[in-house]
């Protein structure tokens, strides 16, 4: 039998059972639409997450304090007694070759008054690269003063949403605010960004590093981050910092050193994972439908035996019994497929005109294991009926 | 043209097997008009089947131009029924969801005949049944004779030797059924073999050929 003769068979058979293929049409459907939603909804998370991290920069390095164990090893007899890194620790990074800038970072949590209005935020201490460094801009006033590590000036940088809290309906800029029981004034109001990753900046407040050593009365930093010039090789920079440090602390190497792009990688590890489990899931939907397929297949089957049985006396080959049935699953899901790739469009744009900000967006793979997985699970769940049709004598056709 | 040598068939039935044909022998030409006829159970239908190559014989020779189907495989068999063979039915066994030039062409379209030279051959033999105008009505919309008519259409379509009919006119009333047995008895005279199982007394007299069938025996009158 050619090709096309079995497409007009098959369809002539859909033809005739409209309610049963119907059915089976919608499960398909539906499993493929939910697989390839499940993974735009993954896909454009993980795109988000990318997107948030990339504004971060990606020749920035943060040094934490501490060694983390990533390649297990046991217990480090050393580790237990971390050295603090401090201002001077910082400084003598910056004079390493391939640094552009470097922001010290001292934070803690307190509350912060304004006469009777109070409230716990974070306090951040930290240099004006730290706002380079976060692409943080100034909405009103100024920023840090350029002496931020070496003398300890009380004044104070205040996030949007703090500046609302505190001082509406009235100007901020030049008033006083309380941490604990120092005084700072306000002297600048960050912008509003978008949301930044890790820290909320709208809620915070940002110090000169030396008044914030003074508020915590502690010299240790809580990290150190490293802006490095365009063109250099990244590795080398780390080795150096490790050996610099190393020396600075008495021969141990009690930092860790993570890359921008490190984080980024792990999460997209995360996300992209996270995103195949969704889809898997959205796949047991397409199983399920393939169970379905087996046992109206399997009744089919059955129901059609005499048929069957004349074909075969007509001259038809168990290998072609075999493959009217397997093309006759394939063709279902094939078509089911496309109404459930163009369902799934279809909820995708409604759902980005309603909300742009989703900017749901399918990635090719999405589609092609959709109807892969599709194709597959009729593939499979149709074999065992089609080889019990296979198997039909020619004789049965006389039991009509 | 065939040849049957001490053919015996079991259906397997409870402890003990049950013998439906014993050691029969015959031997048919090209041309012939055979009739079988018989008590009901005899075996009649099973012979008729393995003349068909629709089932395995258990033991003898089935020797079909020359060739030993007895020691072919099922693939083997199933090309040279298609080749050889046509099949009429009782119940006509046409498929309802194609309308009858499809039905007649199924055929032509598992042997993977192409389209246009297809559509002549059912064009040609639906004329020879008298049901061209009728070519794209369901099963469903036709009369029992008609339907029949079909079958021998879709049954002559290939060209093949010998017409295998079982009960032909069983299902049909006296008229209709005087019909086919002409349509076929002319086919016959244009060279094709004709074998029938009827219980039909006027068809099975006018046979060129009888053979009785009584529990699984065969006996040529
Ligand atoms: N597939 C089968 N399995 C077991 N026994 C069978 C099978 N087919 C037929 N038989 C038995 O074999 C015997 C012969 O059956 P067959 O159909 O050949 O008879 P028949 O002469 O055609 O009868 P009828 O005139 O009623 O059609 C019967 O006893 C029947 O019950
Ligand atoms: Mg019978």
């Amino acid at each position: 039998m050619k090709t096309r003769d079995i497409i007009q068979f098959n369809n002539q058979l859909f033809a005739r059972h409209r309610w049963r293929t119907t059915l089976l049409m919608l499960c398909v459907a539906l499993g493929v639409s939910a697989v390839v939603l499940l993974v735009s909804v993954g896909e454009s998370a993980r795109q988000y997450v990318e997107r948030e991290f990339s504004m971060l920069g990606s020749n920035l390095l943060i040094i934490l304090p501490g060694k983390k164990q990533t390649s297990g090893g046991g217990v480090p007899f050393y580790g237990t007694t971390t050295r603090d890194l401090t201002l001077a620790d910082a400084n003598s990074i910056r004079q390493l070759p391939g640094v552009r800038s470097v922001a010290p970072i001292i934070a803690g949590t307190a509350n912060v008054s304004v006469g009777p209005r109070s409230k716990n935020v974070m306090v951040i201490g930290s240099t004006r690269d730290f706002l380079t460094a976060r692409q943080l801009s100034i909405a009103m006033g100024q920023s840090l003063p350029i002496d931020a590590e070496q003398v300890s000036r009380n004044v104070a940088l205040i996030g949007s949403e703090l500046e609302e809290e505190l001082f509406a309906p009235n100007n901020p800029l030049g008033e006083m605010l309380t941490i604990d029981d120092y005084r700072y004034r306000v002297v600048g109001v960050l912008a509003v960004r978008g949301e930044s990753l890790g820290l909320d900046m709208r809620d915070t407040v940002i110090l000169p590093v030396k008044a914030a050593e003074s508020l915590f009365n502690s010299a240790s930093l809580f990290r150190i981050l490293i802006d490095l010039n365009g063109l250099v090789d990244q590795q080398k920079v780390i080795e150096d910092v490790y050996a610099l440090i190393k020396q600075r602390h008495q021969g141990e190497e009690d930092i860790t050193i993570i890359t921008q792009q490190s984080v980024m990688e792990a999460f997209n590890n995360i996300m992209v994972t996270l995103t195949a489990v969704v889809g898997l899931l959205g796949a047991i939907s397409l199983v399920v439908a393939g169970i379905l397929i087996m046992n109206l297949s399997l009744i089919s089957v059955q129901q059609r035996r005499t048929e069957i049985g004349l074909l075969k006396a007509l001259g038809a080959s168990r290998q072609l019994i075999l493959r009217l049935f397997i093309s006759e699953s394939v063709m279902l899901v094939l078509i089911a497929s496309a109404f459930g790739l163009g369902a799934a469009q279809l909820i995708l744009s409604l759902a980005n005109q309603w909300i742009p900000v989703l900017s749901l967006a399918t990635p090719l793979w999405a589609h092609l294991s959709a109807v892969g997985v599709a194709v597959l699970t009729a593939l499979v769940f149709s074999y065992l009926p089609a080889r019990q049709a296979a198997n039909v004598s020619p004789v049965e056709v006389l039991r009509g | 043209m065939i040849t049957l040598k001490q053919l015996n068939k079991w259906y397997p039935s409870g402890e003990e097997p049950l013998h439906v044909l014993k050691d029969i022998n015959l031997t048919i030409a090209q041309g012939d008009y055979l009739s079988i006829m018989g008590p009901s159970g005899s075996g009649k239908s099973t012979l008729l089947n393995m003349l068909g190559l629709l089932d395995v014989i258990d033991e003898g020779e089935y020797w079909l131009e020359d060739q030993p189907t007895h020691q072919m495989t099922e693939e083997q068999r199933a090309r040279l029924r298609s080749q050889h063979l046509g099949f009429i039915f009782q119940n006509f066994q046409l498929i309802n969801r194609l309308s009858a030039a499809e039905n007649v062409a199924l055929p032509l379209v598992l042997a993977e005949v192409p389209k246009d030279q297809r559509d002549a051959m059912v064009k040609d033999v639906l004329s020879k049944v008298g049901l061209l105008e009728r070519a794209h009505h369901r099963p469903g919309q036709l009369s029992g004779g008609q339907l029949q008519r079909v079958a021998i259409a879709r049954a002559i379509v290939t060209q093949p030797k010998v017409i295998l009919a079982d009960e032909p006119t069983g299902n049909l009333d006296q008229t209709s059924g005087h019909d086919i047995i002409h349509l076929l008895e002319s086919l016959n005279q244009q060279g094709l073999t004709l074998l029938v199982v009827t219980h039909d007394m006027e068809m099975g007299k006018r046979a060129l050929r009888k053979v009785r069938m009584v529990d699984g025996v065969l006996s040529e009158q």
